[in-house]
């Protein structure tokens, strides 16, 4: 697994390759998410976020707490509506759990062959996990990762170390072009 | 007839495929059977390590699980990695069109165990084998380190030469 940080060589790994899966440490999950995020709003004009595990507005208020452009973001979020029930936006599709991968497709289509993006976003590969046996989860990457290639745009999928990802990421380097460790400590 | 079983870390997987395309199949055509990412990928990925792909003859089994497939030359697609039907009728036709000696690359046996069961993927390699040693057709194939051990074990007397990276 290539080690990268924020300042040296996360960019460039997105940028040179189609599909990245990055992992983190858990203890600053968000944290780095969050530079993720700002790093790849800088980039890319328009980014379709994925998120199994905060809600939209909870990201929102995240992004825009950190000067992040949230116009560029278009939103699947699974999360919401295992709450409450959400008020329809135009900038966000609600689907109903983190295990409702057949709409997280459906949706994910119609985004892919209508909205245009340069990017998707999937936050995260663990919470599948939590959801979904780990063959499943595989089938279901493998799926994801094939139609972003399919649809010439990127995809950039983040995690945390640990063991239920290392055995996850054994079938996912055959899938993506790279799987990067964060490592931003040491450079920033 | 060679049949050789690759044993490599999941890491190092695409380097490897270079590495022994370059190194054994050289110039003879070789009909590379893609099951982790599309053929346009592979190609892109292929001829960037230094592959040259003029005489290869691709079978995708990803691109139209996920999207529509345009006709290409030397190029078939079947349904998924689970159709191995339509991926044994795939291999038949390029083996049987190309007369000189060829070469048949199965990318990535684990890819194929995620789709099916063991005991279908064992019968399937086992008549791969043979099949390739009759039509005169060197073939390889690609499993990943540390995954599907029993597998492995009851597939290796089928092969000439097993490798490990």
């Amino acid at each position: 697994m290539l080690k990268v940080g924020f300042k040296m060589g996360l960019k460039e790994e997105i940028k040179e390759n189609q599909i990245v899966v990055v992992v983190t440490s858990q203890p600053d999950y968000s944290e780095k998410l969050l530079e993720i995020i700002r790093h790849v709003a800088q980039d890319y004009k328009k980014i379709c976020y994925i998120t199994l595990n905060k809600p939209y507005d909870t990201i929102i208020a995240m992004l825009k707490k950190k000067d992040v452009n949230t116009n560029k973001f278009f939103f699947i979020d699974a999360i919401t509506k295992t709450v409450r029930a959400p008020k329809e936006i135009n900038q966000c599709t609600y689907i109903e759990s983190p295990r409702s991968l057949t709409a997280l497709n459906i949706v994910m289509n119609q985004v892919l062959e209508t909205a245009n993006v340069d990017l998707i976003l999937f936050d995260s590969i663990n919470t599948l996990l939590v959801y979904e046996k780990p063959m499943v989860v595989t089938k279901f990457l493998h799926a994801v990762m094939s139609k972003i290639r399919a649809y010439n745009t990127k995809g950039v999928f983040v995690g945390q170390k640990g063991n239920a990802t290392k055995v996850l990421l054994k079938d996912l380097n055959m899938f993506a072009d790279k799987i990067i460790e964060l490592d931003e400590g040491k450079e920033e | 007839m060679t049949a050789t079983l690759f044993i490599v870390p999941s890491e190092k997987i695409y380097e490897m495929i270079a590495k022994t395309l370059k190194e054994d199949v050289k110039s003879a055509p070789c009909i590379y059977v893609c099951l982790n990412k599309p053929v346009t990928s592979i190609k892109k990925d292929l001829e960037k390590r230094g592959v040259n792909t003029d005489k290869f003859y691709f079978i995708d089994c990803v691109t139209a699980s996920v999207s529509k497939v345009k006709n290409a030359k030397n190029i078939l697609y079947t349904s998924s990695p689970e159709d191995l039907t339509g991926l044994d009728i795939a291999i038949d036709h390029f083996l049987e069109k190309i007369f000189e000696k060829k070469y048949l690359f199965i990318e990535s046996l684990r890819t194929l165990l995620i789709y099916n069961s063991e005991n279908v993927i064992e019968r399937f390699i086992t008549r791969l084998i043979a099949k390739t040693e009759k039509l005169g057709a060197d073939v390889a194939v690609v499993m990943v380190k540390g995954r599907n051990f029993e597998l492995v074990e009851s597939i290796i007397p089928s092969f000439d030469k097993v490798k490990k990276g």
